[in-house]
């Protein structure tokens, strides 16, 4: 199958891509989720008073505020997940696929993907992968959601790293982690965590993506390859808001 | 040697000289969800080497990820109590919903019982020689790895990696191939708790990577109202829930006629127990031995208790690999049963308990030797028979609402004891003791034909009818042309109304005289305004579907398939019914009647099927 454009990862960025190029636009991401990085991550975002370029992220801003995601002093993204997946819909995403490889050939890349049907492999003259990669990441967090029914309970140790994001009932704690750890190091460090909280907390939520800190100079091309991790954007808007620039104009 | 993988849907097989492994395990587990978490947590107990490879970050699959909190029909017996009680306790000191504890806890058993643990990978390909699996090719995010393995368990739900060795697989139901509707759960916030809903989103087939991202992409686009009753909400959660799968051809594969007919395995595994629940709408599509039971007797709610042989885990023809995950070797019907979290957890312990046998004696799968396993599962509960009786009724609450109260079923054996229960709102028992009697019963239930009670009189014609006897046609024609709208009061849910049920057993008689009846329900645009679909909860309080018409669905569905039956049966009606069924179904203005939900909903695309199944009878009979 060919395509002028492969994007890596269903990201809000890439979700700003398929929306400007449309048909010829292909994207591949491994997870069964899309928007993961800000919506599964508990990363709420910030610097909402920026101005958004395109029209296609003012339609996606006033969305959000139909959901109530800027309603009193927190941020809360969760309810935004619909109208985020709707831009999904109709477009070329694939789901729960692999990246196997991506190799350079003439006029382009192939690009070869494993999912539920096996191998796939796909031709485009552009690839952009809106993923975040080790090599790119400043800092890391695995956050967490956790509240309290009694009125007068003992505060958080001091040394946790807490924000009022989400719902007002909830402290969201971000467990930090080494940049090169993966999820099984970052869920032992939450374990060891909500074992020092005091009794009368409990755990909501536990994000199941990282929150990512990239370092600066993003995006960036590299090899003919573009790499615009959309978790380096301060809001799922502003994320969105480059990736349709870029499909129109294609400047980073 | 050779690697077998899949490729653009079909599986290729390639003659390799040799592979360098760079890793070697008595077992690899693909697929750390429900079943296969537990199984590397016991594996490893058994003192294998074992490595569990997993595509998302986290274990615990449906009962994490897919937000399952609580099982269906738990009972007790089996390693799994154990482990969940590790994650019960974490969850009473520490989390607002147990998904939570599952994944910290379950992942630190794996880890702390000398498992290995690969997220974000999966199995790309099967090194075999000859029939027999001896390796994997896996992809993690740090590169490509070439695992050697004595055992490959398949835990991935869909049979992935059995389908990528080779192994033939079944999927769906026999009259149209599709599987039941999946659900997407929600986790929702109520106050500071944490609550999650489990509504039907639509049909996917899993198998086709585009289908499956069309369908995940829609079920969190579209905010079903009753996805979000009874709180704020907060995500969806990763997977969503996918009722049924790949089943492989096993070395025994276990069948719902030859459970009804008690013809049971001699070497069981584990007895499932659940009711034969079949989620979708479309119960006239789920054939004759199930229609029997679920419409014919109206016992669609009643659990049933299945033994399953272990040999219900290896596919056929290949060794060195067994599933442990709902595409056992049983047939789709058993598969309504088989499938929930309580069963999958035993067969877990019962593929740990193989695999770990087979290692041990160097033995093939198929050939370890059963009383060994056996001795091991009656030891661990797992085998243990959790109730007297194979039929039960069982549940919170009835249909109406009011407690239910768990009873054995013992039915009846004297074709002189029909008669009571006939003349009640509950025949179902009666009637399906009828089908177990053969025809011993028929002339006493010829009598009953000629009651004055009506109940009697027309639940005799169903008595007679499921054993294939005509006797009470004349009834039975009788109450479909009045639209009887009598909802019989047997089950807890997925009660039937006394008219579809007539229509069925027309359709099972292949009646042609009740052919233009059975047009005019599905035909006729006033044909909703009846008072039969006035009920509002033919099927149940407890589950009623907001802008679903399901009486009226229940009946012309019904009417299709009875109609498709009689037509095959007597094909001077093919005509006429390809033209009936071109003039009704033509528009799909029909759908609008049936429901004004999305065609992509489960019942929206309920409604849209009959359309599929209608024109398929049509080309299939050239027409």
């Amino acid at each position: 199958m060919n395509y002028d454009v492969i994007v890596i990862g269903a990201t809000f960025a890439a979700a700003g891509l398929v929306q400007a190029y449309g048909d010829k636009c292909l994207v591949l991401e491994r997870r069964p989720q899309a928007g993961y990085e800000f919506l599964n991550a508990a990363k709420f975002g910030t610097d909402y008073d920026k101005a958004l370029a395109s029209d296609e992220a003012k339609a996606l801003y006033a969305k959000f505020v139909e959901k109530n995601a800027f309603d009193g002093e927190r941020i809360c993204l969760f309810d935004c997940a619909g109208p985020f997946y709707s831009l999904l819909e109709g477009k070329n995403v694939l789901l729960n696929m692999e990246i196997v490889s991506v190799e350079k050939i003439d006029g382009g890349f192939e690009v070869t993907a494993h999912g539920v049907s096996g191998y796939r492999t796909f031709t485009a003259k552009k690839v952009i992968d809106t993923t975040v990669h080790n090599d790119m990441v400043e800092a890391k967090t695995l956050n967490l959601l956790v509240n309290t029914d009694e009125e007068n309970a003992a505060a958080l140790p001091a040394d946790l790293k807490t924000e009022k994001w989400g719902y007002e009932e909830d402290i969201l704690i971000k467990c930090a982690v080494a940049a090169n750890d993966g999820y099984i190091e970052a869920r032992r460090a939450v374990a060891a965590l909500i074992d020092t909280l005091p009794a009368e907390y409990r755990v909501a939520f536990v994000a199941d993506c990282f929150d990512y800190e990239v370092k600066s100079g993003y995006p960036v091309e590299k090899d003919g390859i573009v790499y615009m991790p959309s978790c380096a954007y301060k809001n799922p808007l502003l994320a969105f808001d480059a990736g349709v620039l870029y499909a129109k104009g294609g400047v980073l | 040697m050779y690697i077998s993988e899949v490729r653009n849907e079909r599986v290729i097989k390639t003659e390799i000289e040799s592979v360098v492994f760079d890793g070697q395990y008595d077992v690899l587990v693909s697929g750390l969800g429900t079943a296969g978490s537990m199984a590397a947590i016991m594996l490893a107990e058994n003192g294998l080497k074992v490595l569990g490879v997993e595509a998302f970050n986290c274990v615990g699959g449906t009962a994490t990820i897919g937000g399952l909190q609580t099982p269906y029909f738990d009972t007790p017996g089996g390693r799994y109590a154990a482990i969940d009680g590790v994650a019960k306790e974490h969850h009473r000191l520490h989390t607002r919903n147990i998904i939570e504890s599952r994944k910290l806890e379950f992942e630190r058993l794996i880890l702390q019982r000398g498992a290995q643990i690969w997220y974000e990978s999966s199995v790309l390909g099967i090194y075999m020689e000859h029939d027999t699996v001896v390796g994997a090719r896996v992809i993690t995010p740090e590169g490509i790895h070439h695992i050697k393995t004595k055992v490959i368990l398949d835990a991935t739900g869909d049979a992935y990696t059995v389908h990528m060795a080779g192994c033939a697989t079944e999927y769906g139901r026999k009259f149209d191939g599709l599987a039941q509707p999946y659900s997407m759960v929600s986790s929702l916030r109520t106050g500071t708790g944490v609550r999650t809903t489990n509504c039907d989103f639509g049909r996917v087939d899993q198998r086709d990577d585009k289908g499956l991202s069309e369908t995940l992409i829609f079920s969190r686009a579209y905010e079903m109202e009753e996805d979000r009753n009874g709180g704020r909400f907060m995500l969806h959660m990763p997977l969503i829930g996918i009722r049924e799968g790949r089943r492989i051809l096993a070395e025994e594969v276990v069948k719902l006629e030859d459970v009804f007919a008690e013809r049971y395995t001699k070497e069981p595994m584990f007895y499932a127990y659940a009711d034969l629940d079949k989620h979708g709408w479309d119960i006239a599509m789920d054939g004759t031995t199930l229609g029997d039971w679920a419409i014919g007797a109206n016992l669609g709610a009643y659990n049933v208790m299945i033994p399953v042989s272990y040999k219900a885990l290896i596919p056929k023809g290949v060794d060195g690999i067994l599933v442990a995950c709902r595409a056992l070797g049983v047939d789709r019907d058993v598969a309504t049963c088989v499938r929930t979290m309580p069963a999958m957890k035993r067969v877990a312990e019962a593929a740990a308990d193989i695999a770990t046998l087979a290692v041990r004696h160097g033995c093939a799968l198929r050939d370890i030797p059963y009383a060994e396993l056996r001795a091991m599962l009656s030891e661990s509960g797992c085998l243990k028979k959790p109730y007297d009786s194979y039929y039960r009724i069982d549940g919170w609450k009835n249909y109406d609402g009011t407690p239910l109260v768990p009873e054995n079923v013992t039915f009846m054996t004297e074709a002189e004891a029909l008669e009571a229960k006939l003349a009640t709102e509950k025949p179902g028992e009666a009637i399906w003791s009828a089908k177990r009697m053969g025809t011993m019963a028929n002339e006493t239930l010829k009598g009953l034909l000629h009651s004055a009670d009506e109940n009697t009189r027309k639940h005799a014609a169903f008595a007679l009818a499921i054993s294939g006897d005509d006797s009470g046609i004349e009834i039975l024609r009788a109450m479909v042309k009045e639209r009887d709208p009598l909802m019989l009061k047997d089950c807890r849910k997925h009660n039937q109304q006394r008219g579809c049920m007539a229509i069925y057993f027309l359709g099972r008689l292949a009646d042609v005289e009740i052919a233009d009846t059975l047009i005019e329900i599905f035909s006729d645009e006033d044909e909703i305004k009846r008072p039969a679909y006035k009920l509002a909860f033919a099927m149940g309080t407890r589950y009623k579907i907001k802008d679903f018409q399901n009486e009226y669905f229940q009946f012309i569905s019904n009417a299709v398939i009875a109609l498709i039956r009689i037509a095959d049966a007597h094909p001077q009606l093919q005509k006429k019914t390809a033209m009936a069924f071109r003039a009704a179904f033509e528009d799909e203005t029909y759908c609008k009647r049936i429901t004004q939900r999305p065609p992509m909903s489960s019942e929206g695309g309920m409604a849209r099927h009959l359309k599929k199944v209608a024109y398929a009878a049509i080309v299939r009979w050239g027409q």
